[in-house]
Protein backbone atom coordinates (compact mmCIF):
# COMPACT_ATOMS: atom_id res chain seq x y z
CA UNK A 1 0.00 0.00 0.00
CA UNK A 2 2.75 2.38 0.98
CA UNK A 3 4.66 1.52 -2.18
CA UNK A 4 1.57 2.24 -4.27
CA UNK A 5 1.16 5.58 -2.53
CA UNK A 6 4.81 6.42 -3.07
CA UNK A 7 4.62 5.42 -6.71
CA UNK A 8 1.52 7.59 -7.22
CA UNK A 9 3.24 10.56 -5.62
CA UNK A 10 6.28 10.13 -7.86
CA UNK A 11 4.16 9.99 -11.01
CA UNK A 12 2.06 12.96 -9.89
CA UNK A 13 5.22 14.95 -9.16
CA UNK A 14 6.45 14.23 -12.66
CA UNK A 15 3.13 15.30 -14.16
CA UNK A 16 3.11 18.47 -12.03
CA UNK A 17 6.63 19.35 -13.11
CA UNK A 18 5.64 18.96 -16.72
CA UNK A 19 2.55 21.08 -16.21
CA UNK A 20 4.47 23.88 -14.48
CA UNK A 21 7.01 24.05 -17.26
CA UNK A 22 4.26 24.17 -19.89
CA UNK A 23 2.46 26.91 -17.97
CA UNK A 24 5.64 28.97 -17.79
CA UNK A 25 6.09 28.69 -21.54
CA UNK A 26 2.45 29.50 -22.17
CA UNK A 27 2.71 32.54 -19.93
CA UNK A 28 5.71 33.71 -21.91
CA UNK A 29 3.74 33.34 -25.13
CA UNK A 30 0.68 35.12 -23.73
CA UNK A 31 2.74 38.03 -22.44
CA UNK A 32 4.47 38.36 -25.77
CA UNK A 33 1.08 38.49 -27.48
CA UNK A 34 -0.18 41.11 -25.02
CA UNK A 35 2.78 43.38 -25.72
CA UNK A 36 2.32 42.84 -29.46
CA UNK A 37 -1.30 43.91 -29.05
CA UNK A 38 -0.16 47.08 -27.30
CA UNK A 39 2.28 47.93 -30.08
CA UNK A 40 -0.49 47.33 -32.63
CA UNK A 41 -2.72 49.76 -30.77
CA UNK A 42 0.11 52.32 -30.62
CA UNK A 43 0.61 51.97 -34.35
CA UNK A 44 -3.06 52.47 -35.09
CA UNK A 45 -3.34 55.56 -32.89
CA UNK A 46 -0.20 57.08 -34.36
CA UNK A 47 -1.31 56.47 -37.95
CA UNK A 48 -4.93 57.52 -37.54
CA UNK A 49 -4.76 60.34 -35.00
CA UNK A 50 -1.06 61.13 -34.34
CA UNK A 51 -1.97 61.10 -30.66
CA UNK A 52 0.83 61.74 -28.15
CA UNK A 53 2.13 58.63 -26.41
CA UNK A 54 0.88 59.69 -22.97
CA UNK A 55 -2.66 60.04 -24.26
CA UNK A 56 -2.52 56.71 -26.08
CA UNK A 57 -1.32 54.84 -23.01
CA UNK A 58 -3.88 56.48 -20.72
CA UNK A 59 -6.78 55.57 -22.92
CA UNK A 60 -5.41 52.15 -23.89
CA UNK A 61 -7.70 49.19 -24.24
CA UNK A 62 -4.74 46.99 -23.41
CA UNK A 63 -4.07 46.66 -19.64
CA UNK A 64 -0.35 46.58 -20.46
CA UNK A 65 -0.61 50.09 -21.85
CA UNK A 66 -2.50 51.44 -18.89
CA UNK A 67 0.16 49.97 -16.60
CA UNK A 68 2.87 51.91 -18.45
CA UNK A 69 0.92 55.20 -18.61
CA UNK A 70 1.89 56.61 -15.22
CA UNK A 71 5.59 55.80 -15.52
CA UNK A 72 5.75 57.12 -19.07
CA UNK A 73 4.37 60.46 -17.95
CA UNK A 74 6.65 60.83 -14.95
CA UNK A 75 9.95 59.44 -16.20
CA UNK A 76 9.53 58.59 -19.85
CA UNK A 77 8.49 55.55 -21.84
CA UNK A 78 11.87 53.71 -21.75
CA UNK A 79 11.98 54.07 -17.97
CA UNK A 80 8.41 52.81 -17.57
CA UNK A 81 9.15 49.76 -19.73
CA UNK A 82 12.29 48.94 -17.76
CA UNK A 83 10.46 49.38 -14.46
CA UNK A 84 7.65 47.02 -15.40
CA UNK A 85 9.65 44.58 -17.50
CA UNK A 86 9.13 41.69 -15.07
CA UNK A 87 5.38 42.00 -15.53
CA UNK A 88 5.61 42.62 -19.27
CA UNK A 89 7.78 39.89 -20.75
CA UNK A 90 9.58 36.78 -19.62
CA UNK A 91 12.14 35.96 -22.29
CA UNK A 92 15.36 37.88 -22.87
CA UNK A 93 14.89 37.94 -26.62
CA UNK A 94 11.56 39.71 -26.56
CA UNK A 95 12.72 42.00 -23.77
CA UNK A 96 15.52 43.23 -25.97
CA UNK A 97 13.09 43.89 -28.80
CA UNK A 98 10.78 45.88 -26.53
CA UNK A 99 13.60 47.90 -24.96
CA UNK A 100 15.00 48.77 -28.34
CA UNK A 101 11.52 49.90 -29.43
CA UNK A 102 10.89 51.95 -26.29
CA UNK A 103 14.26 53.72 -26.42
CA UNK A 104 13.59 55.10 -29.87
CA UNK A 105 9.83 55.64 -29.85
CA UNK A 106 8.43 59.14 -30.25
CA UNK A 107 11.38 60.91 -31.82
CA UNK A 108 10.47 60.74 -35.48
CA UNK A 109 7.54 61.74 -37.64
CA UNK A 110 4.36 59.71 -38.11
CA UNK A 111 5.76 57.55 -40.93
CA UNK A 112 8.93 56.76 -39.03
CA UNK A 113 7.01 55.81 -35.88
CA UNK A 114 4.60 53.64 -37.84
CA UNK A 115 7.52 51.84 -39.39
CA UNK A 116 9.15 51.40 -36.00
CA UNK A 117 5.93 49.86 -34.67
CA UNK A 118 5.64 47.53 -37.66
CA UNK A 119 9.20 46.32 -37.21
CA UNK A 120 8.66 45.65 -33.52
CA UNK A 121 5.39 43.80 -34.23
CA UNK A 122 7.10 41.62 -36.85
CA UNK A 123 9.93 40.71 -34.52
CA UNK A 124 7.61 39.89 -31.64
CA UNK A 125 5.36 37.83 -33.90
CA UNK A 126 8.38 35.82 -35.07
CA UNK A 127 9.37 35.13 -31.48
CA UNK A 128 5.80 34.13 -30.58
CA UNK A 129 5.54 31.81 -33.60
CA UNK A 130 8.82 30.12 -32.72
CA UNK A 131 7.74 29.68 -29.11
CA UNK A 132 4.34 28.29 -30.08
CA UNK A 133 5.82 25.81 -32.55
CA UNK A 134 8.25 24.58 -29.97
CA UNK A 135 5.69 24.60 -27.20
CA UNK A 136 3.52 21.66 -28.23
CA UNK A 137 6.47 19.45 -29.17
CA UNK A 138 8.27 20.39 -26.00
CA UNK A 139 5.18 19.73 -23.90
CA UNK A 140 4.74 16.23 -25.27
CA UNK A 141 8.42 15.46 -24.92
CA UNK A 142 8.55 16.75 -21.39
CA UNK A 143 5.44 14.81 -20.39
CA UNK A 144 6.79 11.59 -21.87
CA UNK A 145 10.19 12.01 -20.28
CA UNK A 146 8.66 12.91 -16.93
CA UNK A 147 6.42 9.85 -16.97
CA UNK A 148 9.23 7.56 -18.03
CA UNK A 149 11.56 8.84 -15.35
CA UNK A 150 8.89 8.57 -12.71
CA UNK A 151 7.97 5.02 -13.76
CA UNK A 152 11.61 4.02 -13.79
CA UNK A 153 12.00 5.47 -10.34
CA UNK A 154 8.98 3.55 -9.17
CA UNK A 155 10.26 0.29 -10.65
CA UNK A 156 13.73 0.86 -9.26
CA UNK A 157 12.52 1.66 -5.81
CA UNK A 158 9.97 -1.09 -5.86
CA UNK B 1 19.49 71.07 -14.98
CA UNK B 2 16.23 72.04 -13.28
CA UNK B 3 17.92 72.12 -9.90
CA UNK B 4 20.52 74.53 -11.30
CA UNK B 5 17.75 76.83 -12.52
CA UNK B 6 15.98 76.70 -9.17
CA UNK B 7 19.22 77.38 -7.28
CA UNK B 8 19.99 80.36 -9.53
CA UNK B 9 16.53 81.81 -8.89
CA UNK B 10 16.91 81.37 -5.13
CA UNK B 11 20.43 82.82 -5.13
CA UNK B 12 19.09 85.98 -6.73
CA UNK B 13 16.44 86.31 -4.08
CA UNK B 14 13.61 86.43 -6.59
CA UNK B 15 10.51 84.30 -6.84
CA UNK B 16 9.35 82.11 -9.69
CA UNK B 17 6.58 84.59 -10.39
CA UNK B 18 9.20 87.24 -11.23
CA UNK B 19 10.63 85.16 -14.07
CA UNK B 20 9.24 86.06 -17.47
CA UNK B 21 11.42 83.77 -19.56
CA UNK B 22 13.60 80.69 -19.26
CA UNK B 23 15.90 80.16 -22.21
CA UNK B 24 17.79 76.97 -23.00
CA UNK B 25 20.48 77.09 -25.66
CA UNK B 26 22.29 74.01 -26.86
CA UNK B 27 25.86 73.84 -25.55
CA UNK B 28 25.49 77.25 -23.90
CA UNK B 29 24.51 78.53 -20.51
CA UNK B 30 20.87 78.65 -19.51
CA UNK B 31 19.50 82.15 -19.04
CA UNK B 32 16.56 83.60 -17.17
CA UNK B 33 14.81 86.89 -17.81
CA UNK B 34 13.13 89.11 -15.30
CA UNK B 35 11.37 91.52 -17.65
CA UNK B 36 14.25 93.19 -19.49
CA UNK B 37 16.98 91.96 -17.12
CA UNK B 38 18.78 88.78 -18.16
CA UNK B 39 20.74 86.55 -15.84
CA UNK B 40 22.88 83.49 -16.50
CA UNK B 41 22.58 80.13 -14.79
CA UNK B 42 25.97 78.42 -14.29
CA UNK B 43 24.92 75.33 -16.15
CA UNK B 44 25.47 74.49 -19.80
CA UNK B 45 22.56 72.87 -21.56
CA UNK B 46 23.63 69.76 -23.43
CA UNK B 47 22.04 68.14 -26.45
CA UNK B 48 20.61 65.36 -24.27
CA UNK B 49 18.96 67.99 -22.03
CA UNK B 50 17.38 69.66 -25.04
CA UNK B 51 16.09 66.34 -26.37
CA UNK B 52 14.65 65.48 -22.99
CA UNK B 53 12.88 68.82 -22.67
CA UNK B 54 11.37 68.62 -26.15
CA UNK B 55 10.28 65.04 -25.53
CA UNK B 56 8.50 66.09 -22.34
CA UNK B 57 6.91 69.08 -24.06
CA UNK B 58 5.62 66.80 -26.79
CA UNK B 59 4.22 64.34 -24.25
CA UNK B 60 6.65 61.68 -25.36
CA UNK B 61 5.78 62.08 -29.01
CA UNK B 62 7.48 64.55 -31.31
CA UNK B 63 5.40 63.20 -34.21
CA UNK B 64 2.22 64.50 -32.55
CA UNK B 65 3.58 68.06 -32.65
CA UNK B 66 5.29 67.97 -36.02
CA UNK B 67 3.07 70.71 -37.43
CA UNK B 68 3.65 73.00 -34.47
CA UNK B 69 7.40 72.37 -34.43
CA UNK B 70 7.56 73.39 -38.09
CA UNK B 71 6.01 76.70 -36.99
CA UNK B 72 8.60 76.95 -34.24
CA UNK B 73 6.56 76.37 -31.09
CA UNK B 74 4.83 73.81 -28.91
CA UNK B 75 1.46 74.60 -27.31
CA UNK B 76 1.41 73.67 -23.64
CA UNK B 77 -1.76 75.40 -22.49
CA UNK B 78 -2.23 77.77 -19.60
CA UNK B 79 -1.26 80.68 -21.81
CA UNK B 80 2.38 79.58 -21.73
CA UNK B 81 4.31 79.85 -24.93
CA UNK B 82 7.28 77.59 -25.68
CA UNK B 83 9.33 78.47 -28.72
CA UNK B 84 11.45 75.67 -30.16
CA UNK B 85 14.14 76.81 -32.52
CA UNK B 86 15.55 74.03 -34.68
CA UNK B 87 17.97 74.04 -37.57
CA UNK B 88 16.33 72.98 -40.81
CA UNK B 89 17.56 71.87 -44.18
CA UNK B 90 15.83 71.13 -47.42
CA UNK B 91 15.85 67.86 -49.28
CA UNK B 92 13.86 67.24 -52.47
CA UNK B 93 11.87 70.37 -51.76
CA UNK B 94 10.83 69.17 -48.30
CA UNK B 95 11.80 71.00 -45.15
CA UNK B 96 13.50 68.64 -42.70
CA UNK B 97 14.00 69.55 -39.10
CA UNK B 98 16.98 68.51 -37.01
CA UNK B 99 16.01 66.38 -34.06
CA UNK B 100 17.87 68.33 -31.40
CA UNK B 101 16.77 71.97 -31.16
CA UNK B 102 19.19 74.88 -30.96
CA UNK B 103 17.15 76.69 -28.35
CA UNK B 104 13.96 76.36 -26.35
CA UNK B 105 12.34 79.43 -24.80
CA UNK B 106 9.68 79.25 -22.12
CA UNK B 107 7.63 82.45 -22.04
CA UNK B 108 5.87 82.59 -18.72
CA UNK B 109 2.64 84.58 -18.80
CA UNK B 110 1.83 87.21 -16.24
CA UNK B 111 -1.77 86.87 -15.18
CA UNK B 112 -3.52 90.22 -14.82
CA UNK B 113 -7.07 91.19 -14.11
CA UNK B 114 -8.84 94.41 -14.84
CA UNK B 115 -5.85 96.30 -16.22
CA UNK B 116 -7.52 96.81 -19.58
CA UNK B 117 -10.77 98.23 -18.22
CA UNK B 118 -10.07 101.60 -19.80
CA UNK B 119 -9.65 99.99 -23.21
CA UNK B 120 -12.77 97.87 -22.79
CA UNK B 121 -14.84 100.90 -21.79
CA UNK B 122 -13.55 102.80 -24.82
CA UNK B 123 -14.42 99.94 -27.18
CA UNK B 124 -17.88 99.66 -25.69
CA UNK B 125 -18.58 103.37 -25.75
CA UNK B 126 -17.22 104.13 -29.23
CA UNK B 127 -16.79 100.83 -31.05
CA UNK B 128 -14.01 100.65 -33.58
CA UNK B 129 -11.09 98.42 -34.51
CA UNK B 130 -8.21 98.60 -32.06
CA UNK B 131 -4.59 97.81 -32.82
CA UNK B 132 -2.25 97.42 -29.85
CA UNK B 133 1.49 97.34 -30.35
CA UNK B 134 4.67 96.99 -28.33
CA UNK B 135 8.11 95.40 -28.67
CA UNK B 136 8.28 91.68 -27.80
CA UNK B 137 7.90 90.50 -24.18
CA UNK B 138 6.02 93.56 -22.93
CA UNK B 139 2.72 91.72 -22.46
CA UNK B 140 0.54 92.33 -25.51
CA UNK B 141 -1.09 88.91 -25.28
CA UNK B 142 -1.75 89.41 -21.58
CA UNK B 143 -3.41 92.74 -22.27
CA UNK B 144 -5.43 91.25 -25.11
CA UNK B 145 -6.62 88.41 -22.90
CA UNK B 146 -7.60 90.84 -20.16
CA UNK B 147 -9.40 93.00 -22.70
CA UNK B 148 -11.32 89.99 -24.04
CA UNK B 149 -12.43 89.15 -20.50
CA UNK B 150 -13.42 92.78 -19.89
CA UNK B 151 -15.47 93.02 -23.09
CA UNK B 152 -17.18 89.64 -22.75
CA UNK B 153 -17.65 89.69 -18.98
CA UNK B 154 -20.79 90.38 -16.97
CA UNK B 155 -20.38 94.17 -17.10
CA UNK B 156 -20.21 94.73 -20.87
CA UNK B 157 -21.49 91.33 -22.09
CA UNK B 158 -20.27 91.55 -25.67
CA UNK B 159 -19.94 88.47 -27.88
CA UNK B 160 -16.23 88.12 -28.58
CA UNK B 161 -14.74 85.65 -31.05
CA UNK B 162 -11.09 84.92 -30.23
CA UNK B 163 -8.81 83.67 -32.99
CA UNK B 164 -6.31 81.72 -30.87
CA UNK B 165 -3.84 80.30 -33.39
CA UNK B 166 -1.33 79.02 -30.90
CA UNK B 167 -3.45 78.43 -27.83
CA UNK B 168 -1.84 81.36 -26.03
CA UNK B 169 -4.79 83.64 -25.44
CA UNK B 170 -6.87 81.08 -23.60
CA UNK B 171 -4.86 80.37 -20.46
CA UNK B 172 -7.62 78.34 -18.87
CA UNK B 173 -8.58 81.25 -16.61
CA UNK B 174 -11.17 82.98 -18.79
CA UNK B 175 -14.24 82.98 -16.52
CA UNK B 176 -17.18 80.78 -17.45
CA UNK B 177 -19.47 83.80 -17.51
CA UNK B 178 -17.55 85.38 -20.42
CA UNK B 179 -19.29 85.37 -23.79
CA UNK B 180 -16.24 84.09 -25.64
CA UNK B 181 -16.05 81.83 -28.68
CA UNK B 182 -12.64 80.34 -29.29
CA UNK B 183 -11.34 79.41 -32.70
CA UNK B 184 -8.12 77.47 -32.21
CA UNK B 185 -5.35 76.28 -34.42
CA UNK B 186 -6.26 77.87 -37.74
CA UNK B 187 -4.72 80.77 -39.64
CA UNK B 188 -5.77 84.25 -38.56
CA UNK B 189 -7.42 85.32 -41.81
CA UNK B 190 -9.35 82.03 -42.10
CA UNK B 191 -10.31 82.24 -38.44
CA UNK B 192 -11.70 85.75 -38.86
CA UNK B 193 -13.69 84.72 -41.90
CA UNK B 194 -14.99 81.65 -40.12
CA UNK B 195 -16.01 83.73 -37.10
CA UNK B 196 -17.90 86.21 -39.28
CA UNK B 197 -19.75 83.46 -41.12
CA UNK B 198 -20.70 81.26 -38.22
CA UNK B 199 -20.42 82.99 -34.85
CA UNK B 200 -22.03 86.42 -35.35
CA UNK B 201 -19.46 88.11 -33.10
CA UNK B 202 -19.70 91.67 -31.91
CA UNK B 203 -15.92 91.86 -31.65
CA UNK B 204 -13.12 89.69 -33.01
CA UNK B 205 -9.85 89.41 -31.07
CA UNK B 206 -6.61 88.34 -32.79
CA UNK B 207 -3.07 88.11 -31.47
CA UNK B 208 0.13 88.94 -33.36
CA UNK B 209 -1.49 90.19 -36.50
CA UNK B 210 0.61 89.89 -39.63
CA UNK B 211 0.41 92.63 -42.22
CA UNK B 212 -1.16 90.27 -44.74
CA UNK B 213 -4.04 89.66 -42.28
CA UNK B 214 -5.16 93.28 -42.43
CA UNK B 215 -7.28 92.52 -45.50
CA UNK B 216 -9.31 90.14 -43.36
CA UNK B 217 -9.60 92.87 -40.72
CA UNK B 218 -10.97 95.25 -43.37
CA UNK B 219 -13.48 92.61 -44.45
CA UNK B 220 -14.65 92.24 -40.86
CA UNK B 221 -14.96 96.01 -40.50
CA UNK B 222 -17.06 96.14 -43.66
CA UNK B 223 -19.36 93.58 -42.03
CA UNK B 224 -19.66 95.87 -39.04
CA UNK B 225 -17.48 93.80 -36.70
CA UNK B 226 -14.53 95.65 -35.14
CA UNK B 227 -11.31 93.72 -34.63
CA UNK B 228 -9.04 94.03 -31.61
CA UNK B 229 -5.54 92.93 -32.53
CA UNK B 230 -1.93 93.05 -31.36
CA UNK B 231 1.14 93.72 -33.43
CA UNK B 232 4.89 93.86 -32.85
CA UNK B 233 6.06 97.42 -33.10
CA UNK B 234 8.45 99.89 -31.50
CA UNK B 235 6.73 103.26 -31.91
CA UNK B 236 3.69 104.97 -33.42
CA UNK B 237 5.74 106.30 -36.32
CA UNK B 238 7.26 102.91 -37.04
CA UNK B 239 3.92 101.08 -36.94
CA UNK B 240 2.20 103.66 -39.12
CA UNK B 241 5.03 103.58 -41.64
CA UNK B 242 3.83 100.12 -42.64
CA UNK B 243 1.58 100.55 -45.64
CA UNK B 244 -0.97 97.87 -44.75
CA UNK B 245 -1.37 99.24 -41.24
CA UNK B 246 -1.78 102.79 -42.51
CA UNK B 247 -4.34 101.59 -45.06
CA UNK B 248 -6.16 99.76 -42.26
CA UNK B 249 -6.66 103.07 -40.47
CA UNK B 250 -7.37 105.03 -43.59
CA UNK B 251 -10.13 102.58 -44.61
CA UNK B 252 -11.70 102.73 -41.15
CA UNK B 253 -10.95 99.12 -40.24
CA UNK B 254 -9.03 100.41 -37.23
CA UNK B 255 -9.98 103.43 -35.15
CA UNK B 256 -7.60 103.12 -32.19
CA UNK B 257 -3.85 102.67 -32.07
CA UNK B 258 -2.57 101.78 -28.63
CA UNK B 259 1.07 101.74 -27.62
CA UNK B 260 1.74 99.46 -24.62
CA UNK B 261 4.67 100.06 -22.30
CA UNK B 262 5.47 98.42 -19.01
CA UNK B 263 8.04 99.02 -16.29
CA UNK B 264 9.32 96.07 -14.30
CA UNK B 265 6.77 94.95 -11.72
CA UNK B 266 4.26 97.63 -12.72
CA UNK B 267 0.97 97.32 -14.64
CA UNK B 268 1.01 98.22 -18.34
CA UNK B 269 0.56 101.80 -19.51
CA UNK B 270 -1.50 102.64 -22.57
CA UNK B 271 -0.88 105.48 -24.97
CA UNK B 272 -4.16 105.60 -26.92
CA UNK B 273 -4.64 107.52 -30.11
CA UNK B 274 -7.80 107.69 -32.15
CA UNK B 275 -7.99 108.13 -35.91
CA UNK B 276 -11.15 109.79 -37.22
CA UNK B 277 -11.84 111.95 -40.26
CA UNK B 278 -8.19 111.94 -41.28
CA UNK B 279 -6.91 113.18 -37.91
CA UNK B 280 -5.20 111.63 -34.92
CA UNK B 281 -6.32 112.60 -31.43
CA UNK B 282 -5.16 111.37 -28.03
CA UNK B 283 -7.66 109.57 -25.81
Amino acid sequence: MLKLFGASITVLAALLYSKIKSSALQRRINRCKAVTELICELKMQVECHALPLWDILEGCRSPVGRMLADGAKKEGFPFAVRKHMDKLLDGNEEREVLLSFADGFGRGNVDAESERCSECIDRLNKITDTLEKGASTEEKTRLAVSLCVSLMAVLFLA
Amino acid sequence: MFLAVRDAIEARGVGLSDISEIRLRRDMQISLSLDRVNMRVPRVCEASDMEYVVSRLCRGSVYAYEHHLREGYVPVGGGMRVAVNTAVHYSDGKMLRERVPLSVVFRIPVHTEGQSKRLAALMHRSPGGMLMFSPPAVGKTTVLRDLVVGLSGKELSMRVAVIDCRGEIDDGRIPESCLVDLICGCERASGMEWALRTLSPQIIAVDELAEEDITAVCNAARCGVPVVATLHGGSFAEVLSRKNVFDGFASGAFSYLVGITRERGAPPKFDIRRYAEGRWTEC
